[in-house]
């Protein structure tokens, strides 16, 4: 479903150059859940915010269900985004003026859904991330846990082809980080793709496959032996 | 000294902030002190002279009509100064001088010369320079100002020459006296007594003529009332006068001058404006130093975690606000200084003579203070109000725009419609009041006023050489221009009414055969003056106003005008002939051919400055005595220079109000967007397109302004109807007025607020979620 050809990524500020992504080629398929690891700095997010639609390659060929998208304008990778991709990030990003619901909502919003099929939606995945309870609290009041519950709430209520989480755990102790893999990995069963950045080994133990980077390159790929993932489609 | 650097560096952290705050305040300090100093300029004529509270000029109002004016009988002064005890000083002077003519050195001059009596210098403070024989000014001599002596022997050291005035009258310069102030009401260009020439001065003596100013020093603590019952009690018992008399201070007589509209409203009114223009930038400064000091909360709530007092914070905030307010006094002072000649020139004084650099500056500093308390009494009880809530967490979430920022909003916003649409609806009213039909065409039209210009000694000369102009498209000699038709009278009754109902004004105007052409007033029936063909003496031509009071059909008719029966031979179309403060009165028209000296001149389209170019030197030519050429129209937009003058102010102040207003929300959207950015990025990762964020962050300042409109407006009907009602002839109220003046403020804000949040729209979401 995912596939880049030689993507290059390079910042320039007035001082310097930082070449982020250098001739990256991965793949993911349809279905797949797979781990990028690699040290800090070493252009991990800024791959997944590509693959995001984020933000565009500085070079190199990005195809999404087939169609290359590197030169898409603002507007269209927008619409793009908009219901296919569910982003999952360390800090969470909920916003702090808006209760758990409306955090949750808000994709649905951009979506132009009604607000009877909006508040059904919410509900349905609040009471599967075990937050319904917290409807009506402000992301202040809630733990990181549950904040990060929220916000993978947030990233599914539009089930979305592929979801892309940043070091979902990453501010998460032992306890809540072991419960958001189990969600991701429940999410991944039920057929949503997804590509996780981690810093941890043992999260990574989650993923069919890992991918190494190392200063913008891809270093090694490993495939975990007790997971079992048959490519639908290539 | 610490205290204050790290208060400078806190200012300088927020530079645009800064810069807007200081601007803000720096607009509404000098332009309420710009007009505090024309106000002060106003309020303080006339009282240089010493026990300026004690002089009066004695005033009498009629039985009749309570018609109230300062001209009094000859006789006057000298009856009071010997029968009323209570009275310190009495003196008449000449109010309306004549031009005199004057040699001297070879020279000839003309000057206005202010004939009085000695008691005069006992009233009036005048400050002798040059004086000869001791301290009195001989009968027989005459007194010139400094500027005057300049112009006449080119220097001020001429006491003792001789000068011969009206070619006929020999004087000597007794005394040379320093300029008057520009803020005096008395300010004689030269001076004699009215014995240097009773024949040329003094034309209409005893009881019965009234043409000379009576001005009057009362003791200290004296009863005024009471002596204009006894002044008013002597002229009946023994002059058969039954007026009614009283006593009107000097130093209110700028003010309030008898037949011109209230200065003081005037004056109101536009000190009003400027204090708003000032409030909104308090108000301006008051928002954004509050926002700074919430998104200082997060570094206020460490500093008392370090053991900061309350107390401290306090003396931080005050610091800073002093600072700004320190910085916007010196480009106030700036500001002023710089206007000065604006001012002087508005004024049509010297503002500098009036103050000096002392109290110019202590005015500043006033204002300055008292804006510096204002200001920060309102900091102090945020400081105070926040102070328990400092905690690390809540300054984190202190985010939205606080409930005092939206009010501040609304109310800069609704005070800057309010003036706009006041503007609007002035400047229409009196662009209406020019160029609406005034019944009479005053577009070429020329008003030649002659003065003391011979102009029965050189008519014929005249009207020959404007008869032979093929520019000039008519001509008439006539009494007055129509600005200010001038005198009224009672006469003229209609035969058949009873006394009472033939006991109102009419207003007369005496003009040859050539007036209706001149001027396209057009006859609505009956004929125009015809002196070839006509005997037109005891002929006259009415208004429509005067004729319909007269039952229509009128021509034909005679009117009684004391002893004489006048025949009513046309009558013309209504025509302006004052403001439109009021309406068109009844008027009479009379053939006239003598004592008329006025000439109104229609030129052909485009050949004005040429035909009064040409006049000017012709009758220059003819004699070098005065007289004026002036424009119709130029006349006509002079009846209305107080009320432009102030509607001109009200655009500039809505301009300043709307500037500051900008400032503030360009300012606070800083602020608020600030906090947005990653709610932004969150959003547009989350599918929202910029168009939606710009309409997110826009809605909001769309409805301040909305709200701001819905408050103004009921406010600027009810004072622009007001307003309008001071006038007979008006334009409507219209809703467009106010519609430009919301769609502008609109408009206005959202370009100011959308140069931002297109900024933070079109922002990568990826950079605003970096950081975390
Ligand atoms: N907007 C930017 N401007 C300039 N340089 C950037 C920008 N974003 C990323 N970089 C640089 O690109 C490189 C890769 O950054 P990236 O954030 O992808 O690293 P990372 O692998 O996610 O690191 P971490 O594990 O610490 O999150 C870094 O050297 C970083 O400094
Ligand atoms: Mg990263």
């Amino acid at each position: 479903m995912l596939r880049t050809n030689n993507l290059q990524k390079v910042f320039r500020t007035e001082e310097v150059e930082t070449t982020a992504l250098n001739n990256v080629n991965i793949h993911v398929q349809k279905g797949e859940f797979v781990a990028i690891m690699g040290p800090s700095g070493c252009g991990k997010s800024t791959l997944l915010n590509i693959i995001g639609l984020l933000d565009n390659p500085t070079d190199g060929e990005l195809f999404f269900d087939g169609q290359e998208i590197a030169s898409f304008k603002e507007r269209q990778r927008t619409n793009l985004r908009k219901g296919n991709i569910g982003f999952v990030f360390q800090s969470f990003n909920l916003i702090d003026e808006l209760n758990v619901f409306e955090n949750i909502e808000m994709p649905l919003v951009y979506l132009k859904l009604s607000a009877k099929e909006r508040r059904e939606r919410v509900q349905k995945v609040m009471e599967r991330m075990q937050i319904a309870h917290r409807a009506k609290h402000f992301p202040q009041q809630l733990s990181g846990g549950q904040q990060q519950r929220v916000a993978i709430a947030r990233a599914v209520v539009a089930s979305p082809k592929l979801i892309l989480a940043d070091e979902p755990t990453g501010n998460l102790d032992s306890r809540n980080g072991a419960e958001v893999m189990n969600l991701l990995r429940q999410l991944n069963e039920e057929g949503t793709t997804i590509v996780m950045v981690t810093h941890s080994a043992e999260h990574a133990e989650y993923a069919h496959r890992t991918i190494n980077l190392f200063d913008g390159h891809v270093v090694t790929e490993q495939i975990h032996q007790n997971k079992s993932f048959e490519a639908v489609e290539l | 000294m610490r205290q204050l650097k790290q208060t400078i560096r806190g200012i300088l952290t927020n530079k645009q902030n800064a810069l807007f705050s200081l601007i803000g305040l720096s607009i509404g300090l000098s332009s309420i002190i710009v007009i505090i100093i024309w106000a002060l300029t106003h309020l303080t004529f006339d009282r240089f002279h010493q026990d300026a509270e004690q002089i009066y000029f004695i005033q009498y109002t009629d039985t009749l009509y309570n018609e109230t004016d300062f001209v009094t009988p000859f006789p006057l002064a000298k009856e009071l100064r010997e029968r009323i005890a209570g009275m310190e000083q009495t003196a008449t002077y000449t109010y309306w001088t004549d031009k005199s003519r004057i040699k001297a050195d070879g020279k000839e001059f003309f000057i206005d010369l202010t004939p009085t009596e000695e008691q005069m210098f006992a009233i009036l403070n005048v400050d002798f320079i040059g004086m000869a024989n001791g301290h009195v000014l001989k009968p027989t001599d005459i007194a010139l100002s400094q500027s005057l002596a300049q112009t006449i022997f080119g220097t001020v050291d001429c006491v003792g020459k001789t000068v011969v005035l009206q070619d006929s009258i020999v004087s000597q310069v007794g005394a040379v006296y320093a300029d008057f102030p520009d803020n005096s009401t008395f300010k004689p260009e030269a001076l004699c007594y009215y014995s240097l020439s009773a024949d040329e001065f003094v034309h209409c003596e005893g009881w019965k003529n009234w043409c000379y100013v009576t001005v009057a020093k009362v003791p200290e603590g004296a009863n005024v009332d009471e002596l204009s019952v006894q002044i008013t009690r002597l002229m009946h018992d023994e002059h058969e006068i039954n007026e009614v008399f009283s006593l009107f201070p000097l130093i209110d007589y700028h003010l309030q001058p008898i037949g011109e509209e209230a200065m003081l409203k005037h004056l109101f009114m536009v000190f009003f404006s400027g204090l708003l223009v000032l409030i909104v930038s308090c108000v301006n400064f008051i928002n954004l130093q509050t926002a700074v000091y919430y998104k200082r909360s997060r570094q206020n709530s460490i500093k008392k975690m370090l053991g900061v007092s309350p107390g401290q914070l306090i003396v931080e905030v005050l610091y800073e606000s002093g600072i700004y307010i320190l910085a916007a006094l010196f480009i106030s002072l700036f500001i002023s200084y710089s206007l000065l000649p604006v001012i002087s020139d508005g004024l049509g004084l010297n503002v500098s003579e009036v103050f000096s650099n002392g109290q110019l500056i202590a005015i500043h500093g006033l204002v300055a203070a008292l804006v510096f308390v204002l200001v920060s009494a309102y900091m102090v009880i945020v400081v105070i109000r926040t102070i328990n809530r400092t905690s690390l967490i809540a300054g984190a979430t202190e985010k939205k725009l606080h409930k005092g920022g939206q009010a501040f909003v609304v109310t800069q916003f609704a005070l800057a419609i309010f003036i706009g649409i006041a503007a609007f609806s002035m400047q229409k009213q009196l662009s209406f009041a020019i160029k609406s039909d005034k019944g009479y065409k005053s577009d070429n039209l020329m008003y030649v006023e002659t003065w003391d210009y011979p102009f029965d000694d050189n008519k014929a000369a005249i009207e020959e050489y404007l008869s032979q102009n093929s520019k000039v498209k008519a001509f008439s000699v006539c009494e007055r221009s129509f600005n200010t038709l001038g005198s009224r009278t009672t006469s003229f009754t209609n035969p058949e009414w009873s006394e009472e109902e033939n006991d109102f004004y009419k207003v007369l105007y005496r003009c040859d055969e050539n007036l209706f052409e001149t001027t396209q007033i057009h006859l609505v029936s009956g004929r125009s003056f015809n002196p070839a063909k006509y005997n037109e003496a005891d002929n006259i031509i009415i208004n429509e106003t005067y004729a319909k009071k007269l039952g229509g059909d009128v021509v034909g008719k005679t009117l009684k005008a004391g002893s004489k029966d006048c025949r009513i031979i046309g009558v013309c179309k209504d025509f302006q002939f004052e403001n439109f403060y009021t309406t068109i009165e009844p008027l009479v028209i009379q053939y006239r051919e003598e004592w008329i000296c006025n000439l109104l001149i229609k030129t052909t389209e485009g050949s004005y400055s040429q035909v009064a170019n040409g006049l000017q030197e012709f009758m220059t030519s003819r004699s070098e005595a005065p007289f004026t050429i002036a424009s119709m129209e130029g006349l006509l937009s002079e009846l209305y220079e107080e009320e432009e003058t102030q509607q001109k102010l009200l655009l500039l102040f809505s301009a300043l109000t709307i500037i500051i207003s900008c400032l503030g929300l360009f300012g606070l959207t800083a602020f608020i967007i600030e906090n947005k950015t990653k709610a932004i990025g969150i959003r547009k990762v989350n599918g929202a397109t910029v168009s939606q964020i710009l309409l997110m962050l826009n809605r909001n300042f769309a409805l301040y302004v909305i709200a701001a409109f819905v408050i103004a407006c009921p406010i600027a009907w009810y004072a622009v109807n007001k307003w309008l009602e001071n006038f007979a002839y008006k334009t409507e109220v219209s809703w467009w007025v106010f519609a430009l003046a919301g769609l502008l403020a609109l408009v206005i804000a959202l370009a100011t607020v959308s140069v931002q949040s297109w900024k933070a729209a079109s922002h990568n979401p990826v950079e605003a979620l970096r950081y975390e």
